[in-house]
């Protein structure tokens, strides 16, 4: 996958507005799970996105760029259909409702 | 732009209604009713049950929660905080959000429901029924678990579950199937465009729209994250009015909630969306980024100091335009300080960016270098110098590894004679490891310098020799000596020592081997800069002076020899006296001379007088930025002399691009050059000018790259766009999956426009209106052609092509050609361009006979050529559209 600005943090597993430190703990955590030398693809995703994430100026400037793919509908629903979906917390609750 | 929006309007209101439930009808058939309903049916909501715990119900109902104590209340409000932090997948931070919640407290029970929930939606049933076991049966968290478990695996929480849950059951497991969701989303993602150019069409707009009414509450993150697709793909097209539609419903990501990120981005696409591009750059900036409270500071001052990075450069660009041409189409809306206001607060939220420092000092210099052409321009100049100074001074303290400007600074310092502030800056330096040899010879000019200054004072000539000593031990291998023992001859003088003076005058004479003239020069420039008085130096400044007076009369010999001192001290950055009063003046005459100079091959002296030629602007720039041929012929042989002309390319403002490939041989004969070059400056200077030469090169491609796939703007009304407003002009059925229906191409087809009473009517008015408009702007035609003098045909053709007027203007131009005296060829020229745009022009050209006017005629049949050409191509399109409908 390539590493951009939007996805940068997914790849980290972490949330948007990540302390440097929570991004060092988190990049070694991947590191270590992923060592270039039995995952390089991956070591090199994760790499990606540190260098991105550390960078303060890089990380705009990349947010700035306009993207030059065309998003795929498709994509997006074939990757959500892979993940079980999560109800909403309105429905969650109702399913707590009383007998009638 | 009408927009189909205006234009139902004008149907009335029956028949709104009527196209409004027709489209409604149509849009469920395509988004699959099965779906649509199934959804509907899902949509079940919490209820406060008669033996409800008035703690559970406090969870999603207000009126109960009031009911509660305080600290309950805020125990309540954690749970419902925690729900929705579990719904976007931030597990530990909904765990984290309740670990204050004590274990007498009654919200314990909820907080056990969490961490199962956990269990659960990462498939570890057993885990979230070990959790969830605890659960007191009765209680709403404890109903939950059981429906979920049930749903899921078939096994209650406990046997208090009883089969009157069932119909829950069937809820839960409906809910956790994503297939309904996805078939809707399916529907909306297969919409095939007939024309390639659409992306996101109206038909999937409307599609959309249901789609979040129907499944928004089920499934909020998949909506949201097929909405953000939709906006994705709909700024790929070249209209933005579909996009403006989506931005209103679909919320944004989390760190552009209202999209004015995405749409300050999508509106560099454009050209003439500068206004509505900096519009939604600033409410980013101002409005969301302070909101962003998950962002963090350093990421938050780097956007706003790249937007207002972007803001500054299209103001600039605007301005730049209205300088180029000196008028506005309107009132001017940009100036310099606008544009230096918005660079400074670019520099204050990141002031360790070197790009505004640079922008700012650049923009700064640009004004100056305008300045002159106005009125009172000498205090302007004071003023701008300061804050030039002001600039680099700030740039260095932010960045005192940055050489270039730490070097600019201190010839600045040694200018104003602040050695102090210089001493202090080199010092600094003395740090680094420094690659540029003019940093490198910093103390032998600081040394220079020092001594000339010791030399005002009779007191401290013997230090001023002592220290022009040690200039000389620091002298640059790289640089000629020959002015140096000029300037010990100036010593001596300066000392009284008369004969001294002479035996080392005629010494450095002979030794130097230097033409009388230079002789005189170096003889009086050494004399100025060792503060000899103004008495003593007239019979030296005699013998120079007048003859830079005439020096067009100097032979070519004296002026090579003057040219290689001049480009030492160029090059060298030092503002020697003798080179500030004279250099224009005999670089005017050099560059005429070298007309008749016919010798290819040239020697070290000649090199030298040929790189300070092309490094000053000593030719009128004209509309051909590369220096005459004389110059580029003998550059493409020389690497020195080709590093002089891109060296003076790098550093323009107002760099023409559209010869900019005009001296990409230069960069390659200079990038290649510095591989083998053994002089140390030089092989510096060759990578430094072809790597800035590379980067402006990069960029201008870029934005041709840019310019090339823009389309165009529609107003940007901030009319607010509901779900049930958003109407179909086209009101026939039309249940065919191929789409065609871009609102750019329905707006611009004649058939789309009512020939009602009414709307003709309206459409007079709006005419008249627009007349009127043309009639009272700023700048009058007649001022136009006025301003334009008589390269103006030329002019108004980039005005043309960077303004784009509207076409009643350009038709009025033309109308006009005849009554100012423009010449025929300068028409035909206008006429071509017109062609080219395949637009209508005035045809009375075509009864003249003379053969101008006869080529004018011919341009005029082209244009009728390419019109009809166009109109076969919009009936041809009609045809197929009807074809396709029926």
């Amino acid at each position: 996958m390539s590493v951009t600005a939007n996805n940068a943090h997914q790849v980290l597993e972490l949330k948007l507005g990540a302390t440097p430190e929570e991004l060092r703990k988190a990049y070694l955590a991947l590191v270590r799970q992923h060592p270039p030398d039995r995952d390089p693809e991956k070591f090199r995703d994760i790499h990606a996105a540190y260098q991105l994430l550390s960078d303060p100026l890089a990380q705009a400037t990349a947010l700035l760029t306009p993207s030059r793919d065309k998003p795929d509908l498709m994509a997006v629903i074939a990757e959500a259909e892979k993940v079980r979906p999560r109800l909403a917390t309105l429905n969650l609750l109702a399913l707590g409702n009383e007998a009638k | 732009m009408v927009t189909r929006k205006t234009k139902l309007k004008n149907r009335g209101k029956a028949n709104r209604a009527e196209l409004a439930k027709r489209q409604n009808q149509r849009m469920e058939k395509r988004l699959d009713p099965a779906a649509a309903s199934a959804a509907r049916s899902l949509e079940i909501h919490p209820l406060v049950g008669p033996s409800e715990r008035t703690e559970d119900a406090a969870v999603f109902n207000q009126e109960q929660r009031s009911k509660i104590s305080e600290e309950l209340q805020l125990e309540a409000v954690k749970v419902t905080e925690s729900l929705e932090l579990t719904y976007l997948g931030q597990f530990e931070d909904a765990i984290a959000k309740l670990k204050d919640i004590a274990r007498s407290s009654p919200f314990s029970d909820w907080r056990l429901f969490v961490r199962g929930l956990h269990s659960f939606y990462s498939g570890d049933f057993e885990t979230a029924r070990q959790n969830w076991i605890k659960l007191e049966a009765t209680r709403r968290p404890g109903r939950i678990a059981s429906t979920l478990l049930l749903a899921e695996t078939g096994q209650p929480l406990s046997d208090a579950i009883t089969s009157a849950q069932k119909d829950l059951v069937e809820h839960a497991q409906t809910l956790r199937l994503r297939k309904n969701v996805v078939t809707a989303a399916e529907a909306i993602a297969k919409v095939r465009h007939r024309d390639p150019e659409v992306t996101f069409s109206v038909s999937q707009f409307a599609m959309l729209l249901n789609f979040f009414s129907s499944f928004r509450k089920l499934d909020p993150e998949f909506v949201s994250r097929v909405g953000q697709a939709c906006v994705g793909l709909s700024i790929k097209q070249g209209d933005m009015e579909v996009f403006d539609r989506l931005k209103k419903i679909v919320p944004g990501p989390s760190d552009d909630p209202t999209w004015n990120r995405t749409k300050s981005i999508y509106m560099l696409d454009f050209e003439d969306a500068e206004d509505l591009m900096m519009k939604a750059s600033r409410a980013y900036i101002e409005q969301d980024l302070p909101k962003l409270s998950g962002m963090s500071e350093p990421l938050k001052n780097a956007l706003s100091c790249q937007i207002y990075l972007r803001v500054a450069a299209a103001e600039g660009e605007q301005l730049d335009g209205e300088n180029r041409f000196g008028f506005s189409f309107g009132p001017s809306k940009v100036d310099y300080k606008s544009v230096h206001s918005l660079l400074r607060q670019a520099i204050k939220c990141y002031p360790t960016y070197r790009l505004p420092h640079e922008k700012l000092i650049a923009s700064l210099k640009k004004e100056y270098d305008r300045n002159d052409r106005y009125d009172g321009a000498k205090l302007v100049a004071t003023r701008l110098e300061k804050e030039i100074l002001a600039a680099k001074e700030a740039m260095v303290r932010a960045l005192p590894d940055e050489i270039e400007i730490s070097l600019e600074l201190i010839d600045i310092y040694l200018d104003k004679d602040e050695l102090e502030k210089a001493n202090a800056l080199v010092k600094s330096l003395s740090g680094q490891r420094l690659e540029d040899p003019l940093a490198k010879a910093l103390p032998w000019k600081l040394k220079l310098k020092e001594a000339m200054r010791l030399s005002r004072r009779k007191a401290d000539l013997a230090m001023a020799s002592k220290t022009l000593d040690e200039a000389e031990l620091l002298w640059p291998v790289w640089l000629n000596k020959n002015w140096l023992p000029f300037l010990k001859a100036g010593l001596a003088l300066r000392g009284g020592d008369q004969a001294n003076f002479e035996k080392l005058t005629v010494e450095a004479r002979e030794s130097q081997k230097t033409s009388p003239f230079l002789g005189d020069l170096l003889t009086f420039a050494a004399l100025q800069e060792m503060n000899i008085p103004g008495p003593d130096l007239k019979v030296f400044r005699t013998s120079v002076e007048p003859k830079f007076e005439k020096a067009n009369e100097l032979e070519l010999s004296d002026l090579f020899s003057i040219g290689s001192f001049f480009w030492d001290l160029t090059r060298t950055g030092f503002q020697h006296k003798g080179y500030r009063m004279q250099a224009s003046k005999a670089g005017k005459a050099f560059v005429n001379k070298l007309k008749s100079f016919t010798k290819e091959d040239l020697n070290p002296v000649q090199i030298d007088a040929f790189s300070w030629g092309a490094f000053h602007k000593f030719w009128p720039l004209g509309n051909n930025p590369l220096p005459s041929p004389e110059f580029v012929r003998r550059a493409l042989k020389e690497p020195r002399l080709a590093a002089a002309i891109l060296g003076w390319a790098v550093g323009q403002p107002w760099f023409p691009r559209n010869r900019i490939t005009d001296y990409v041989p230069l960069m390659i004969i200079a990038k290649e050059a510095a591989r083998t070059e053994k002089d140390a400056f030089y092989r510096y200077q060759f990578d430094k000018v072809s790597d800035g030469f590379n980067t402006i090169f990069q960029e201008f491609n870029e934005e041709e790259e840019r310019r090339k796939s823009r389309g165009s703007t529609i107003d940007d009304d901030d009319e607010e766009y509901e779900y049930d407003e958003f109407e179909f002009e086209d009101d026939d059925e039309d249940d065919d999956e191929d789409e065609d229906d871009s609102l750019e191409e329905g707006d611009n087809s004649d058939e789309e426009l009512c020939d009602c009473p009414d709307c003709q009517a309206d459409r007079a008015r709006a005419s008249k209106v627009f007349e009127k408009e043309l009639r009272t702007q700023p700048m009058g035609i007649a001022d136009v052609f006025a301003k334009l003098g008589p390269d103006g045909t030329a002019k108004l053709a980039q005005i043309i092509q960077q303004e784009k007027p509207p076409e009643e203007f350009l038709k009025a131009i033309g109308k006009l050609f005849p009554n100012y005296g423009i010449s025929p060829n300068e028409m035909i020229e206008f006429v071509r361009l017109m062609t080219n745009r395949g637009d209508a022009f005035n045809e009375d050209f075509s009864s003249r006979t003379d053969p101008d006017a006869r080529a004018v005629a011919q341009s005029v049949d082209e244009i009728k050529a390419a019109r009809k050409r166009r109109e076969k191509e919009l009936e041809r399109k009609n045809r197929e559209a009807s074809r396709s409908r029926r």
